[in-house]
């Protein structure tokens, strides 16, 4: 069995549609996911649970990556839960109490709602005891601090006597050495020549590596005869990464969606003229991007933003799964599906979402819609996207 | 009176003033002065992508359209009834008489209207008048500019250089000031296939064939030169350097950008 919470497995990373054939296995029994949107990895689930938003919990939060004050914040619910939504300790507490009843006298769960929700612990007395462990609590008491709704922590006492960073290791290396096993600043890292002597990507030294027995993606890669097209795909302009895939005000900016001859929304392909004069294609037709691993469509358009031998499209778009798994097709542009399975070596985990190779070419979207009539015929709003009563239905 | 005035040279494209037009107005009634915009399709406040040149001489220019809020306006002309012009100069379109007036939307030689087909109404920017009433000191699209390139100036402190229309020939008298629109450039690059080597610090000259003005540049360590913001027009470009022949390249930006792509120069 699989429980996750708020999955994202199939576009934010490389390795999605091999994820996508791993949770189909006939040996995951269950597959059970508790998330707040409709979207993705949702659709490979046996079950599914409806969490809520950040609008509709009340919570406490601390903010210590702004580079300036470390900052804590009461928050509020905004609105009320929507649905049957709970949060997604709640969810757990209604499994833990189901185990409970129903298999409390084993041992393994012998008293587990209590264990785990310590007592049946309330929300307002989880933020307290979290609040408690804080500094701002030598400051003001619980209640006030709901109050005020915020406290910024003060810089610590003669701040500007502590020494700087590094400025030990500067004035006297061998008094404050790193924690690197030269105690020095390696440029060169002994720990991986001697750990990982044989690791040709990832080795002591960075160096360029033109091809490896893990990637081959170059243009003078034997691969390239097939997929002679390198993929430029960045965090994407309009989105944050694989979130607000669905925003109607910027679906309809051009180089966020294009609409296709279906009136689909797709995600741009940005190609050059000269690329685009040889396969044909013009601004607003469908096009796919393949290699070994798959194919995944996207939306024409013909710009001299990028040069000719490269396309580009952003990734994290929300899968609209046709063909799910290794080899197959995805209507969203969610380009991860297809980029290098391999990680950076055996030794080192890294993946590749940009500057691989794929081929390019058009397709003809409402004879593939003929091929596939229930995956291109799903509940679907062209100004959003994918809708909550869109299934995927898979087998 | 207070005017908005977009420098092209402050735009990144950032979209916020688009989008905060239609936080302002999608699904808001601000009566008397608009009726709520419809979520998509209406484009009060547009950015406009304008992609220039060729590989890789390629720039994108980022240009701002709304309505004019004309002194000479084609709608107020059209329907006196139904377009008002308030006293600080915007021109509103007045939901509860312009009902059904479908032929106001192509009267506007800037395209500021829309349809609204569910309300039966054109609709366009009205200065975010409603805010101003209550005292906010620009209009949203203004407010939410982070590089400064809309801002909310008066009109009598604007100097008259610099100030340009959206539409040059057009006799509407917008009130809407632009500065630094993108007018054309000429660039490419210089190469010894030979020496199989980019030429640096060749001389560039570009002379233009109606006033004879010259212009020069240098080519830089990619063999590349540009010249930017140059009128529409006939152009000979010359390069040349110590040790080659001469290039004379004949070009034309009267319809738009160009890349004159490779030169290639000859060793003498």
């Amino acid at each position: 069995m699989i429980w996750s919470d708020a999955p994202c497995w199939t576009t934010c990373w490389n390795g999605g549609n091999n994820f996508q054939d791993a949770v189909r296995s006939a040996n995951i029994e269950f597959y059970m996911i508790q998330h707040i949107w409709m979207e993705n990895d949702c659709n490979f689930a046996d079950m599914l649970l409806p969490i809520t938003t950040k609008f509709e919990d009340t919570d406490i939060a601390t903010d210590g990556d702004n580079g300036a004050y470390n900052v804590v914040f009461y928050e509020e619910n905004a609105i009320a839960p929507r649905g049957e939504a709970v949060s997604d300790m709640h969810f757990v507490k209604m499994v833990a109490k189901r185990l409970d009843e129903r298999f409390g006298n084993e041992p393994a769960f012998e008293d587990i709602y209590n264990k785990y929700s310590e007592n049946d612990r309330s929300d307002d007395e989880w933020l307290k005891l979290g609040f408690e462990s804080n500094i701002a609590s030598e400051k003001m008491t619980f209640e006030e601090f709901k109050d005020v709704q915020s406290y910024v922590i003060p810089t610590r006492e003669n701040w500007e006597e502590e020494p700087a960073g590094l400025i030990g290791f500067y004035n006297a290396p061998a008094w404050f050495p790193l924690s690197t096993p030269s105690g020095y600043l390696e440029y060169y890292s002994t720990a991986l020549a001697q750990v990982f002597p044989d690791d040709v990507e990832r080795g002591p030294i960075p160096r360029w590596v033109d091809e490896s027995p893990e990637h081959q993606d170059r243009i003078t890669s034997e691969r390239a005869k097939e997929y002679p097209f390198l993929l430029v795909s960045n965090h994407p302009h309009w989105r944050i990464h694989a979130q607000f895939d669905d925003v109607t005000w910027f679906r309809e900016i051009q180089t966020c969606k294009i609409t296709g001859p279906d009136g689909y929304k797709y995600e741009p392909i940005w190609i050059n003229p000269v690329d685009a004069a040889r396969m044909g294609v013009k601004t607003g037709d469908v096009a796919r991007l393949f290699n070994e691993r798959g194919s995944v469509l996207g939306g024409v358009y013909v710009t001299e933003r990028i040069m000719p031998g490269v396309v580009y499209q952003d990734h994290g778009a929300r899968t609209d799964t046709i063909v799910p798994g290794y080899g197959g097709l995805d209507r969203g542009g969610a380009n991860n599906l297809i980029a290098p399975s391999a990680v950076t070596s055996k030794n080192c985990a890294g993946e590749v979402t940009s500057g691989y190779l794929v081929g390019c070419e058009k397709v003809d979207v409402f004879a593939l819609a003929a091929q596939y009539p229930e995956q291109f015929n799903r509940p679907y709003d062209p100004d959003t996207g994918l809708i909550a009563e869109s299934r995927f239905n898979l087998d | 009176m207070k005017v908005i005035k977009f420098d092209a040279n402050r735009c990144n494209g950032c979209y916020n003033c688009q989008i905060a037009c239609k936080d302002e107005h999608c699904g808001n009634d601000w009566m008397p002065y608009a009726k709520a915009q419809p979520d998509t399709g209406s484009f009060w406040c547009r950015v406009e992508e304008r992609e220039r040149g060729s590989v890789p001489k390629v720039r994108v220019s980022y240009i701002v359209h709304m309505c004019q809020h004309c002194e000479d306006c084609v709608l107020m002309a059209k329907a006196p009834e139904a377009v008002y012009r308030r006293e600080d100069g915007l021109v509103i379109i007045d939901p509860a008489k312009a009902e059904g007036m479908k032929d106001l939307v192509d009267a506007c030689p800037y395209g500021a209207v829309y349809w609204n087909a569910e309300l039966n109404l054109p609709q366009k920017c009205t200065g975010c008048a409603h805010l101003l009433d209550e005292g906010w000191e620009a209009p949203r699209c203004v407010e939410v500019c982070g590089p400064g390139a809309l801002t909310y100036v008066d009109q009598e402190e604007l100097a008259s250089e610099g100030c340009e229309q959206i539409l040059p020939d057009a006799d509407t008298k917008p009130r809407m000031v632009y500065a630094n629109l993108p007018k054309r450039f000429v660039g490419g690059i210089a190469v010894d296939l030979q020496a199989d080597e980019v030429v640096i610090g060749a001389k560039v000259q570009l002379q233009n064939k109606k006033t004879g003005e010259l212009l020069e540049t240098e080519t830089d360590e990619f063999g590349g030169f540009w010249f930017h913001q140059i009128e529409p027009n006939e152009y000979s470009v010359f390069v040349s350097k110590e040790g080659y022949t001469t290039r004379v390249i004949e070009t034309s930006t009267v319809d738009k950008d160009q890349n004159v792509g490779v030169i290639e120069m000859f060793a003498v």
